[in-house]
């Protein structure tokens, strides 16, 4: 796979995503392939791929010779991975603390791109990097993938969306787990990264009832 | 600790945490379970006994209403690892169904805390009496 390919099958995911979040497709409604990628004016294969990571994210159902349509998905479900990630992250913090040694100027550069990022795409590119950093920096292979398996840039995307936090502010959110991992402490830097991905669960699921 | 232990560990205790809410002090089919292994225990039948061994581990993680979670750890195949595991280092069953016990309690009194320190506790020493990698 290129890396526009990917890229592609990214920004054909984000686009479906956000078309799904804002309700212009309604829950039951068909997604077409091939009218999507005429539509969109690209191959089939990105949309294809598009659509099943969408299922695997439940926003998507599909079934044999019936094709894909628009799952309903409750603000309920889609909270359910924050306290999966903040465990595992917990985890993976814990173990950063140790092997990273103090070096936090990756993590460093991405807070300040977050915070003078262009666009919410951007902020959430650099938000997730942060994030990913740090579960690599584990050398938990498994955790990593298990991690990846999440799609935690999509979700990251509706959080940012539905929070529509100051990009500033979030940046900030992510400094006393940076503190944490310079000082190479364990225990503060699990606590850290758990509370800052249980904030955003509690923040996504309240400005849901605000909205409400 | 094996890397993959140590993110069942995570996940679990996260499932523990939050299982008394639903349970409700309810445990007798986690109850079941560790009887179950204790019977198979008795009779050295270790399929049996990861049966029962992995069906209590589910009924704590699907207890914990968080789908995305119960499907999370059903990719993690605890049934094909626990067979290994055994398979490769056979040890005391008796003393493996007794383990639980103390998630049980936890899970019984309604302690949340309690519940995901023990689950944790069951995940991770297990493999350090075994001396796993």
């Amino acid at each position: 796979v290129s890396v526009s390919r990917t890229v592609l099958r990214e920004q054909v995911r984000e686009l479906l995503l956000e078309r799904i979040l804002q309700h212009h497709y309604q829950p039951g409604e068909r997604l077409v392939e091939t009218r999507i990628a005429t539509e969109l004016g690209v191959s089939q294969a990105p949309v294809r791929e598009a659509l099943r990571e969408l299922e695997q994210l439940r926003f998507v159902e599909s079934a044999p010779f019936r094709g894909s349509w628009v799952r309903e998905v409750s603000d309920e479900e889609l909270a359910e991975v924050y306290p999966i990630r903040a465990a595992l992250e917990e985890v993976a913090a814990r173990a950063a603390a140790e092997r990273l040694g103090g070096a936090v100027g990756p993590l460093e550069r991405e807070i300040a791109a977050m915070a003078k990022a262009k666009d919410t795409h951007d902020q959430v590119d650099h938000d997730v990097r942060f994030h990913r950093l740090i579960v690599e920096a584990s050398g938990n292979a498994r955790l990593l993938e298990i991690w990846s398996g999440l799609q935690v840039e999509a979700r990251t995307a509706i959080t940012a969306v539905r929070t529509g936090l100051d990009r500033k502010e979030v940046a900030a959110r992510h400094k006393p787990i940076v503190e944490a991992l310079r000082r190479g402490d364990p225990d503060a830097a699990g606590r850290e990264i758990r509370s800052h991905v249980e904030d955003f669960g509690r923040m996504f699921l309240e400005r849901r009832a605000n909205d409400s | 600790l094996s890397e993959g232990r140590t993110v069942r560990a995570a996940l679990e205790a996260l499932a523990a945490g939050v299982a008394v809410e639903h349970l409700r002090g309810d445990v007798r089919p986690l109850a079941t379970e560790v009887d179950a292994m204790r019977a198979a225990a008795a009779r050295d039948d270790l399929h049996e006994f990861i049966t029962h061994d992995v069906g209590f581990h589910r009924l704590v993680v699907e207890a914990s209403g968080n789908r995305t979670l119960a499907d999370l750890w059903e990719a993690l195949h605890v049934e094909l690892r626990t067979t290994i595991t055994l398979i490769r280092w056979p040890g005391d069953l008796d003393a493996v169904a007794e383990g639980h016990v103390p998630v049980l309690e936890a899970l019984a009194a309604g302690d949340g805390d309690a519940a995901a320190t023990e689950m944790r506790r069951h995940i991770e020493s297990w493999t350090s009496e075994r001396r796993l990698p």
